[in-house]
């Protein structure tokens, strides 16, 4: 009896001390998974920051360029207004990183010297004083400065997406430390400063006036309303008939901006488990976006091949008097801006873009909603003020290498007739629009050359 | 998804940024749960349709929010206009 008693006493306390480690495992793993959460939460913050500052950083430096070569009091104000706000916001993101490293505590005095001088020298231009050549000097020195941070800061992302550098790092305090490693970054990047320049904008942007294209109007959507079955016709006349595999209905999509019927298409010698897309306007049937996806190994074709594809493909579906804009390549295809032309005038809003496969020209994708917006057979006035007029209107430091018109669309979803001045200031390229009527310099754009295209900022 | 974040920097009720977009608190769950820093081989059909979104070739028709309707839980995403569906999702305005 007193035997069994004190097993049970010991089974006892043997059963207290499993509860006891169950436990403490099941709160050991909640706690586990509930730092894990943390971790990411803690690396998302600190790399939104980073991209922030990155964004807000390149914009300085865009800004900046426009500012030196700007022609005209207002628009200057105006462009270093930006300078101060991105430099402002650029600074609210660098702090929110967990680092403070001597090349960092030089980035936030830097950001907080554009972001002063900037909005000190624009009260001087709103109230219509020009700025000094001493003024334009510094604004200069400010630039160069800009462009060797972004630089810096794009290296740095890119090792940080490619693993070479973490945030774990970065806040560690060791030897290998991270402002170390940014000086032996600048300096690498320094170096070949010339041929990285505008790598980066590649991803945001896609050509001059791609943006502002939507219109309550739709002038370019001409034609009558057509059914399902004349929908698919239009795709075998588009595509042509030989070429597709098969053609699947996905049906009427009614609440985007224009009503289209969509389709899958499996095209000949294309990728089967990856059809085209295709949409083909209510009112009219057009084709309004064709997208599709197959890998290209070889680039046989350079822009200008690519560019007489193209426009002859325009032209044998009917659509005449297109240029091209800009173009960017990617992963052996290359995406072609096109803009109609009405008497020599480029017509920016009147968008066409064209993806073609630099192995055999085949045509990729087809987007044409900035086209079906807007196009329409304008009345081009008469400018009010003559072409040399407008070339005095431009910074004395802009060396022209060519001239023309084009009409531009507005944030206001209007359109301006410009002398559209191509330019050089130091080794950079700029784009400057010049009001027909009023002479009011309306736009600046900065023109990136890359190995895979033009952009322009 | 591309696409639908490349409008909501456009739309004034996000942020102006892409980061600003995609880092959001609680816009996207692969954010949240660190799927988003897995890297991605650039031959995928997902590198291809991130840089089809980055050249402006959007095929949600201006969508800003997109969803699974078997596994949504909040009641409010369905008051929004679909526009079309793709794969297993709702793209809506």
């Amino acid at each position: 009896m007193q035997n069994f008693i004190k097993t049970l006493k010991e089974n006892y306390i043997y059963g207290i001390l499993l509860i006891l480690i169950i436990i403490s495992i099941v709160f050991g793993g909640f706690w586990y998974k509930e730092k894990q959460n943390h971790t990411i939460a803690v690396q998302n913050q600190y790399n939104l920051a980073f991209y922030e500052l990155i964004d807000y950083m390149q914009n300085v430096k865009n800004y900046l360029a426009k500012s030196i070569i700007s022609g005209s009091n207002e628009n200057e104000a105006e462009t270093l207004m930006h300078v101060w706000r991105e430099a402002n916001l650029a600074q609210v993101y660098l702090s929110q990183l967990p680092i403070s490293s001597n090349e960092l505590s030089q980035t936030a005095k830097f950001l907080n010297q554009v972001s002063e001088y900037s909005y000190s020298l624009s009260h001087k231009n709103i109230n219509g004083e020009d700025l000094t050549d001493e003024e334009l000097d510094n604004l200069t020195t400010l630039y160069t400065y800009s462009q060797d941070l972004t630089n810096i800061l794009n290296q740095l992302s890119e090792d940080m997406y490619n693993g070479r550098i973490s945030w774990k790092e970065l806040t560690k305090d060791t030897d290998l430390s991270f402002a170390q490693q940014v000086d032996n970054l600048s300096t690498s990047s320094f170096s070949n400063l010339d041929s990285n320049f505008g790598e980066y904008e590649g991803l945001i942007y896609d050509g001059a006036y791609s943006e502002h294209i939507e219109s309550a109007e739709k002038k370019g959507l001409t034609g009558e309303e057509i059914d399902e079955k004349k929908a698919e016709e239009v795709i075998n006349n588009f595509i042509g008939k030989n070429r597709i595999v098969k053609i699947n209905s996905l049906g009427l999509i009614e609440n985007g901006n224009i009503p289209v019927y969509e389709f899958s298409v499996s095209i000949k010698d294309g990728n089967p488990d990856n059809p085209a897309n295709i949409s083909v306007s209510k009112k009219g049937g057009h084709i309004v976006l064709m997208n599709y996806n197959r890998d290209i190994t070889a680039e046989t074709l350079s822009f200008e091949d690519a560019d007489k594809i193209g426009l002859e493909f325009l032209q044998s579906r009917g659509i005449d008097n297109m240029k091209s804009t800009y173009y960017l390549k990617q992963g052996g295809a290359i995406t072609i801006n096109y803009a109609y032309t009405q008497d020599d005038v480029t017509i920016y809003p009147d968008l066409i873009k064209l993806k073609l496969a630099l192995d055999n020209g085949e045509i990729l994708g087809f987007e044409t909603t900035g086209y079906l917006n807007n196009h329409t057979v304008r009345s081009i006035n008469t400018p009010k003020i003559t072409l040399e007029e407008a070339k005095g209107k431009l910074n004395k430091n802009l060396e022209i290498t060519s001239s023309g018109m084009a009409i531009i669309p507005t944030e206001w979803k209007t359109e301006i007739l410009c002398y559209e001045f191509k330019g050089k200031v130091d080794n950079t390229d700029f784009l400057v629009y010049i009001n027909c009527d009023t002479g009011k310099e309306e736009n600046i754009l900065v023109i990136i050359n890359t190995p895979n295209g033009i952009l322009t900022q | 998804m591309g696409a639908v974040i490349l409008n909501r920097v456009k739309h004034s009720d996000f942020p102006n940024t892409i980061a600003g977009v995609i880092y959001q608190p609680g816009a996207f769950t692969a954010v949240s749960d660190g799927q988003i820093n897995v890297p991605i081989s650039e031959s995928s059909t997902v590198y291809k349709a991130a840089q089809d979104a980055l050249n402006g070739w959007d095929p949600t028709y201006g969508c800003i929010y997109y969803f699974n309707p078997n596994t949504a839980t909040n009641k409010w995403i369905w008051s929004k206009t679909i526009v079309r569906t793709i794969g297993k999702h709702h793209f809506c305005k």
